[in-house]
């Protein structure tokens, strides 16, 4: 009797251990805890913006708050240092701007990240870019700006943010692809920039389309940098591809995670930014605002991206910018 | 439209609305006060909790949070020396001289009557003169942000009376800081000496607090065996009303002064910054007795304050009416707006109307509001200080300098930079360099940078450097103006030696200002 | 050797030091400091030829205490760097009571001391709740917490 005791006692011990054991040690569902989402732009700016049109849905498909951290500087590569540096446990991600994350990498000594290093885990927006006029402009097409500036090199001034980023590396191009010599004005910011342009002081912008969309009765648009027209907002408009030059320019817009992010949790944010992303209220939002809406996955975001990094690296290399 | 109008007023009177309002302005006060935490950063982090709210609660709230905080700033600069937000940088010349004299409830009576008026006098310009003031913002280039940012460095004759060569080397040193990290115009980055870190450059407020903060803590330091409290304080009956009386009887002073700082305010890219220090420089400028500046004098405090709250509502008739911010925390309210489906421009005034309106006047409201709070909340704020014994304030000082400067941008190379800004300042000190210039050089570094090299840039597209920089018209007024700023130390001691004292300069600055806008 | 001129001879040796730094930069990004540097080269000489004649022969640190100032210092340095080891917590409740203790009389007792910490230890644990809690500020939390 005694013995038969004693065997279930244990057995139900050895039960307890075991069940206990796994429930300790089993894999605790991500996400548990807030997911931490770094800006690398000024609060208010664009940046800002299409993220927060994601953060509460976002919160909801993954059942965890999400807050937003901001660190800016050096055009955003403060703020992908940081995140390559930070815990590889996916509950930290950051806002990636392309072509930023290609360019600062190929044009800077020490930018703290290497392009490859931020794990692309969604890319969900693209800003595209259109070369615009003032309504007082002589230029009623494109052709027109293009005759006058055949002739006048170097005299149409046109506005852009920056230098290596997406308004001047749509200059760059633009200016190989034509031949044409125009003198490209760098602002530090889309609000200067515009301002300067609307203000009257350069000739031509290369504009983000919700500042575009923005200013559309004072301005005229002479091409826009997407692959088909872009509507609703300017269907009368040729694309650089129509015009014969064989370009898009947009700044695009994706999140991504620190290298070494493992893949499974990498798959749970890509899924739920995918529901997010195609969401009534994100995609209205968007386009109100201007903005064009992708919806590319982790692996389709890196082939793009893998072949955008080609495409500047080539074009660079034959400007001379680098070896 | 007229009825829009109507229901905004009585939007205005809603109970809900009403406590949004002094909620949003104790708020901001209260981040605005502490080193380290600026306006930007308080509108930043509470845009989320008004996605709960709908869009005339939201706004109303983040209005009454910019107003607070930018007033704010004044008890840190008045009660411990340092800036609580880079707007209220000139109001530590006269502010915290005063309370070291024992005088901190009369300073900050006035900095609140100052910056009350300022900021109505600027809500009002606002409301009633958009449109056309958004027009003349335009005008204004590159050429003419050149010529603004050395007209801001001209003050620093004014700033370091003492040795006009120590300031200068001051103002080159700022300009220098500034251009560390990457460069706005080329994208190189700068001086980073292979740090990824620096890549960011110095921020402003992270240099403020290290300039200015540190060396009062190592003051403190300094005086541990011989102060017992940093400021004394003589509690005497009606001092808030006499000190209110004084202010309200310098109408020009206020005037002038708020006018500057909506003007300021309007031109996207200066902000509060550089409005309180022109307008503190003007009213030295004006004054009869301007060599009690820099040693406890109420004009200084009002002529900051007052700017700096009426640079409020300059900076948002540009995005009102164009969505182009005039000041960081306005393009704060820029995203904000457009979360809310809410596009600047005529439609704000059309479609959105009533919100707009609602908007507009609750501005007066909350400047109203700064009255009270900022009455009986720095009363109380002041006493804390005067009884709170150097062994703990130092400590508590250096507490909020190192949470405040790594609160900026989460970064704790902003807290070193600060320590080192700071070594600097106290060292500086010593041999006689005063902070004001450096930081005045860092605040306009990139704008002058900027501006000089963009007109570079269109002057040889346009074949004509020269003609770009000379020849507009803004510029030339603005060129005047630096002449004018540049040369008064030496015509003031000039006339003040032949017995003539301008009398009536402060209604011809006047119509300098006017003629900007022209 | 007066403050003057130890304030030139530094400040020229700065704008050498700089200058050196800027000459790789592209033209666009070497504009402007080269200017700066050079301007402030300028003033440091005339600081430096003025100090000759009339120089301002105060020492630095007069009739006050070195030590102290160099204590804070000090503590205010390692207070930052252990941050990242420590926590911003642990290290602010340790180098704030320090500073408390360096600003105190020559004779501290252990009861104020104690008294200190707990003060302090109240003082820092609201601040760092304020700032993470409700600022949502994250505070960093060293190699134990994070």
């Amino acid at each position: 009797m005694k013995s038969r005791t004693l065997k279930t006692v244990l057995s139900g011990v050895v039960a307890l251990v075991f069940v206990f054991g796994v429930a300790v040690t089993a894999p605790a569902a991500f996400p548990e805890k807030q997911i931490n989402y770094i800006i690398c732009f000024n609060p208010g700016g664009q940046s800002d913006v299409t993220a927060r049109v994601q953060q509460k849905d976002l919160a909801e498909a993954l059942g965890v708050p999400v807050v937003m951290q901001y660190k800016v500087g050096a055009g955003g590569a403060v703020g992908w240092t940081a995140l390559v540096r930070s815990k590889r446990d996916g509950y930290t991600i950051a806002g990636n701007n392309i072509p930023h994350i290609i360019l600062q990498p190929l044009m800077r000594k020490n930018p703290g990240y290497q392009t490859d290093q931020l794990v692309p885990i969604y890319l969900f927006e693209t800003t595209p870019i259109g070369l615009a006029v003032r309504n007082d402009s002589p230029f009623m097409t494109a052709q027109d700006f293009m005759d006058f500036a055949e002739k006048n090199k170097g005299v149409i001034t046109v506005a852009g943010v920056g230098t290596y980023t997406g308004h001047h590396i749509t200059y760059l191009q633009f200016t190989d692809l034509t031949g044409l010599k125009l003198t490209y004005i760098p602002f530090t910011g889309a609000a200067p920039q515009v301002a300067a342009f609307i203000g009257g002081h350069s000739t031509a912008i290369f504009g983000n389309s919700n500042n575009l969309v923005d200013h559309k009765d004072k301005i005229r648009v002479l091409a826009m940098g997407t692959e088909k027209r872009f509507k609703p907002f300017f269907p009368d408009v040729p694309t650089f591809k129509e015009l014969g030059i064989n370009m898009t320019a947009g700044i695009s817009r994706g999140v991504c995670a620190p290298p070494d992010t493992p893949a499974d949790r990498i798959a749970v944010l890509e899924k739920a930014f995918d529901t997010v992303c195609r969401g009534k209220n994100f995609v209205g939002k968007m386009e109100e605002m201007g903005f064009e809406v992708n919806n590319l996955g982790a692996a389709e975001f890196k082939a793009w991206l893998d072949g955008k990094k080609k495409e500047y690296t080539e074009l660079l290399k034959k400007l001379g910018q680098i070896k | 439209m007229s009825e829009s109008i109507v229901l905004a007023l009585s939007h205005l009177v809603e109970i809900e609305n009403l406590i949004l309002i002094l909620a949003g302005v104790t708020g901001g006060i209260v981040v605005g006060a502490l080193p380290g935490l600026t306006a930007t950063m308080a509108i930043a982090l509470l845009v989320p909790f008004t996605f709960t709210m709908n869009a005339v609660n939201g706004l109303i709230t983040l209005g009454a949070i910019y107003c607070g905080a930018i007033y704010g700033g004044c008890f840190s600069a008045i009660l411990i020396g340092t800036p609580g937000t880079p707007s209220a940088i000139a109001t530590v010349f006269d502010g915290y001289p005063m309370a070291r004299k024992g005088e901190a409830e009369q300073a900050i009576v006035t900095a609140t009557g100052g910056s009350v008026v300022g900021g109505l006098i600027g809500a009002t310009m606002l409301l009633l003169l958009s449109p056309l003031l958004a027009k003349a913002a335009l005008k204004f280039g590159p050429p003419e942000y050149f010529w603004m940012a050395v007209f801001g460095l001209t003050i620093i004759a004014t700033l370091a009376s003492k040795s006009i060569l120590k300031g200068l080397i001051g103002g080159a040193f700022g300009l220098l800081l500034s251009t560390i990290g990457m460069s706005p115009i080329a994208g190189d980055v700068r001086f980073s000496f292979g740090q990824p870190e620096l890549q960011g450059g110095v921020e402003l407020m992270t240099a403020l607090i290290g300039f200015f903060c540190i060396p009062e803590i190592l003051f403190m330091v300094e005086q541990r065996a011989k102060m017992y409290t940093l400021i004394t304080y003589k509690r005497r009956k009606g001092i808030t009303s006499s000190t209110l009386m004084k202010v309200i009887q310098k109408p020009f002073l206020l005037i002038r002064s708020a006018v500057i700082g909506a003007v300021v305010g309007i031109v996207p890219g200066a902000g509060g910054n550089i409005a309180a220090l022109v307008s503190y420089n003007e009213a030295v400028r004006a004054s009869n007795t301007p060599d009690e500046f820099g040693k406890g004098h109420m004009d200084g405090i009002v002529a900051s304050e007052t700017a700096n709250n009426a640079e409020v509502g300059g900076s948002l008739v540009p995005l009102l009416t164009l969505g182009i911010p005039g000041a960081p925390p306005a393009a704060v309210l820029l995203g904000a707006l457009l979360l809310q489906g809410m596009r600047p421009g005529a439609e704000l005034y059309t479609v959105h109307a009533e919100i707009t309106y609602t908007f507009l006047f609750s501005l007066f409201v909350a400047n109203i509001f700064l009255l009270p709070v900022g009455i009986y909340g720095g009363r109380a704020f002041s006493r804390l200080v005067t009884i709170v014994p150097m062994k703990f304030l130092a400590p508590t000082v250096a507490f909020l300098t190192i949470i405040g400067s790594y609160a900026i941008r989460n970064n704790i190379m902003d807290v070193v930079i600060m320590l080192v800004c700071g070594l600097f300042g106290y060292i500086g000190r010593k041999l006689g360099f005063h902070p004001g210039p450096i930081v005045l050089g860092l605040i306009l570094g990139k704008i002058c940078e900027t501006g000089l090299v963009q007109s570079v840039l269109m002057g040889k597209a346009s074949g004509s450097t020269w003609m770009l920089f000379f020849g507009r018209p803004i510029s030339l007024v603005l060129i005047f103006l630096c002449l004018l700023s540049a040369l008064w130390p030496f015509v003031a001691n000039a006339l003040k030696k032949r017995g003539v004292l301008n009398l009536d300069v402060p209604e011809e600055e006047g119509k300098e200002e006017d003629s900007e806008l022209g | 050797m007066n403050s003057d001129r130890l304030a030139a001879i530094v400040l020229l040796v700065i704008c050498g030091v700089l200058w050196y730094e800027v000459l790789p930069y592209s033209m666009l990004a070497s504009f402007f400091p080269k200017i700066v540097l050079g301007v402030l080269a300028l003033l440091s000489l005339i600081l430096l030829v003025r100090s000759s004649i009339k120089g301002e022969k105060t020492w630095l640190f007069q009739d006050i205490d070195k030590k102290y100032i160099i204590f804070a210092v000090v503590i205010l340095a390692l207070w930052i760097g252990m941050i990242p080891l420590l926590g911003f917590l642990i290290s602010s409740i340790i180098f704030f009571t320090m500073l408390v203790w360096l600003m105190g009389k020559r004779k501290t007792s252990i009861s104020s001391i104690l008294v200190a910490f707990v003060v302090v230890c109240c003082i820092v644990s609201v601040f760092y709740y304020i700032f993470k809690e409700v600022l949502l500020v994250p505070l960093p939390g060293g190699i134990f917490f994070d």
